[in-house]
């Protein structure tokens, strides 16, 4: 939904997301800046707020969590749950501002410890449910708050996210009201099939605890800038590589859970490559902090991410 | 058109019973030393963690006016975690601005403990709004280290005791907002309100796991002032409790009410608190 910089809609185009038939060609809809939304296809409706029925109304959106999405427990990364959270959140938090934007500036999320942490088993979370609705609404920022539950109605993640209010040159985007679900376009291209290393396009960086993207199109809003969303994935990717390569507890990045992240959105990342370079801050028995800041190298490695998270070492 | 400069904290103010030193530095940056005595310890003995938040909130005040001058700020968000120091008497931190905005500040604070272990880090949000006209001005942060503010009175009662918290239930405390707690604009001192969050977040885990417990990180946003009282803050364990118990690590959500201004929400928090 947002990126670090600039206001980006779910659609620049009143008529998608419509019927298969209407989709546009995939360079089309990287052109657009819809990759992203549409490599995390969610559904969603608005309602309004019961504590507030005169207030900006509450969003509910459905993630059917595909295959391809999932680490090997069966569970979403953290770093995909942060780009959700930006999604609907973010989507929650427009409609309150309209006919203004916003734009992410931070985003602190939450997931509490699950049975099959202590058990050592695996299972599906999805699909998800994921309900965002406003806090406060000052003259220049807004507050709101993102619930994900699983199909149990168990918690999976908790987040808040605050935004800044901006007035976009070409108005908000065209969201069609009231919100309403719509069928979700499948693009014939496996890249949006692909897992997130691969769609994010996601490398080793130059030294332990770094990674970085080059940041194609696919990743980028109208505007050529970093998508908020792909940013959470490489700050989530980078901590784990830090925890995994000197603890030697386990060497697999992908057998360690962020079990909370805080971002601070402090620059748009314009020109790449971007990279995140995590360092281990200290531990505490299985949990591990990790502060991870994010640059783009190709603009004089100017600092668009403040991170730190908590990274749980799975036994 | 300034007003007068405001002379804050008052006297009798319990933030100057934590003994805060403030080494203010030429480059924008401050260093913050608190005493880790008795009363700002943890059931495990490491710092506390609403002690902790009240030093980087006023290091963070600090560094914002510097910044920020003429303009006004008010604290947005906070985030803390804290890692195990192993056994402290002092808690450094070290502030650094990573982004001055026109309408936003964001601060980093490293925390290490007095053998130059790391302890955490926090970051804060700072909103930067315009002075209005003929209202009170915070006093100027001139570059220099800054001793306790007399009386110290370091050590001499809980900290938790001296900021009128009270736990009304597991997971469920109250602070009343009096003059000894109050900020320079008349509401509950924003430290002492995340040390209520603290404290509330650690009572729900110790009913949930059922020994004691201390909270290790923090998120919370900041909605408005509380300015009438008693504070409330109330903290719901959020996962699966077999889960939590048997991990001697719950995570919890946490809202903060003024409950003389007709319960309106204050804050909004997430928290991990673990056995101790």
């Amino acid at each position: 939904m947002t990126s670090a910089g600039r206001p980006t809609g779910p659609s620049r185009d009143p008529t998608w997301p419509g019927a298969s038939a209407d989709l546009p060609s995939v360079a089309t809809i990287e052109a657009l800046g819809l990759a992203v939304s549409l490599y995390l296809p969610t559904l969603m409706d608005e309602r309004p707020d019961p504590r507030a029925p005169h207030g900006p109304p509450l969003v509910d959106a459905r993630f059917d969590v595909p295959d391809h999405l999932v680490e090997a427990d069966g569970r979403l990364g953290t770093g995909l749950l942060a780009a959700l959270v930006d999604n609907v959140g973010g989507m929650a938090t427009g409609l309150a501002v309209l006919p203004d934007w916003i734009v992410t500036t931070n985003l602190t999320l939450r997931r509490p410890v699950p049975p099959l942490d202590l058990d050592g088993g695996s299972g599906g979370e999805g699909p998800l449910s994921i309900e965002a609705g406003v806090l406060r609404r000052g003259r220049s920022t807004v507050v709101s708050e993102v619930a994900i539950t699983g199909p149990d109605g168990s918690t999976v993640a908790t987040a808040l996210m605050t935004s800044s209010i901006l007035t976009p040159e070409q108005g908000p985007p065209p969201v069609p009201r009231p919100l309403r679900r719509r069928p979700v376009p499948i693009i014939d291209d496996p890249l949006y099939r692909s897992a997130p290393e691969v769609f994010f396009a996601l490398e080793p960086g130059r030294r332990p605890g770094e990674m970085e993207t080059d940041a194609p199109p696919r990743l980028r809003n109208p505007w050529g800038i970093v998508h908020g969303g792909a940013l959470a994935v490489i700050v989530d990717a980078a901590a784990r590589a830090a925890v995994a390569h000197p603890t030697g507890i386990d060497t697999d990045p992908g057998a360690l859970r962020v079990t909370d992240v805080v971002l601070h959105y402090l620059s748009p990342g314009r020109v790449g490559p971007v990279v995140a370079r995590a360092e281990l801050v200290g531990q505490r028995g299985d949990d591990h902090l990790v502060r991870v800041i994010v640059r783009d190298r190709g603009a004089d490695d100017r600092v668009l991410v403040l991170s730190a998270l908590t990274v749980r070492t799975r036994r | 058109m300034t007003g007068p400069v405001l002379a804050y904290p008052p006297p009798d103010h319990v933030l100057r019973e934590l003994g805060l030193e403030i080494d203010a530095r030429p480059d924008g940056s401050l260093d913050g030393y608190l005493p880790i005595t008795d009363a700002v310890r943890a059931p495990s003995g490491e710092p506390l963690l609403g002690a902790v938040a009240t030093m980087v909130d006023v290091m963070g005040g600090m560094a914002s006016i510097r910044a920020c001058a003429p303009d006004r700020v008010a604290t947005a968000d906070m985030t803390l975690h804290l890692i195990p120091t192993g056994g402290t008497d002092q808690l450094l931190g070290t502030m650094n601005i990573r982004r001055r905005g026109r309408r936003t500040l964001v601060v980093e604070v490293s925390l290490r403990g007095a053998r130059g272990q790391p302890a955490g880090l926090a970051t804060i949000t700072f909103a930067v709004l315009p002075q209005p006209p003929g209202s009170p001005v915070l006093p100027s942060v001139e570059p220099g280290r800054r001793a306790p503010l007399p009386p110290e009175g370091v050590g001499r009662r809980p900290f938790t005791d001296a900021i009128g918290l009270v736990e009304t239930a597991p997971g469920v405390v109250q602070i009343e907002v009096r003059p000894q707690v109050r900020n320079s604009l008349g509401a509950l001192n924003g430290g002492f309100l995340t040390a209520g969050i603290d404290q509330a977040a650690a009572t729900a885990a110790r009913a949930a796991i059922g020994r004691p417990c201390e909270t290790v990180e923090l998120h919370i946003v900041f909605l408005e002032l509380g300015r009438v009282g008693p504070v409330r803050a109330e903290a719901t364990v959020l996962g699966d409790l077999e889960a939590t118990r048997r991990a001697g690590r719950a995570t919890l959500s946490i809202e903060v009410t003024d409950t003389g201004a007709a319960d309106q929400v204050l804050t909004r928090a997430t928290a991990v608190a673990v056995a101790s």
